[in-house]
């Protein structure tokens, strides 16, 4: 229910994604991230992990 | 070969002045789709904002335009992003305190009456803390 920072790779600050996600939807090999603004960035890739705890996802984006 | 899809990228960290920044865009090449970053300068008055980019571009050099739609979303300004995080947090707490109340329910059922008056004792002061914070909330608006 927590909301959550995403990172792409590792989790390190200069890598965040966006913060305060409410919902990531994984669609195809496209992870859509939505905030607490219902703003939203999508990134070509797979979800690494989701730390519902610690508030924390990590993405990994597909080679180009 | 051009861009498909025009999801809106969040640009952050402006203050107006002339800079860079990269952005991930999802493309499709000949029917297939894939992100990549890229770099570009542009100004703006400042705050967090959304861009739509369009354009087309060959390989991976290109070129676009970027409409900049600032006031569309009210990331632009940090107040409405603090109220509306302030609003999610009050909630958030409300949720938890029926939580918490739900586990005092069950320590009592499980025989533990102390607890479980500890821990509905440790409710209400929850919700006070979230009244107080409605407050400001409200106030806020």
């Amino acid at each position: 229910m927590c909301l959550s920072t995403v990172y792409k790779g590792d989790v390190a600050p200069e890598n965040v994604l966006m913060q305060n996600v409410m919902r990531i939807e994984c669609d195809g090999d496209m992870v859509i991230l939505t905030d607490l603004l219902d703003r939203q960035v999508a990134v070509q890739g797979a979800l690494v992990m989701a730390d519902l705890v610690g508030g924390k996802a990590v993405v990994r984006e597909s080679a180009e | 070969m051009t861009f498909a899809s025009l999801l809106p990228t969040v640009c952050r960290h402006h203050d107006g002045d002339a800079h860079e920044h990269t952005h991930t865009h999802a493309h499709t090449h000949d029917g297939v789709e894939h992100t990549h970053e890229h770099t570009h300068v542009h100004s703006h008055d400042g705050g967090d904002h959304v861009h739509t980019h369009d354009g087309a571009h060959g390989d991976h050099d290109h070129s676009h335009d970027c409409t900049h739609e600032c006031g569309t979303c009210g990331g632009c300004d940090p107040m409405t992003e603090t109220v509306a995080l302030m609003q999610y947090m009050v909630n958030h707490n409300a949720a938890h305190a029926h939580e918490l109340a739900d586990l005092a329910k069950k320590l009592g059922e499980l025989g533990n009456h102390a607890a479980s008056e500890q821990v509905l004792a440790a409710v209400s002061e929850f919700e006070k803390g979230n009244l107080r914070l409605s407050a400001v909330l409200a106030s806020l608006k």
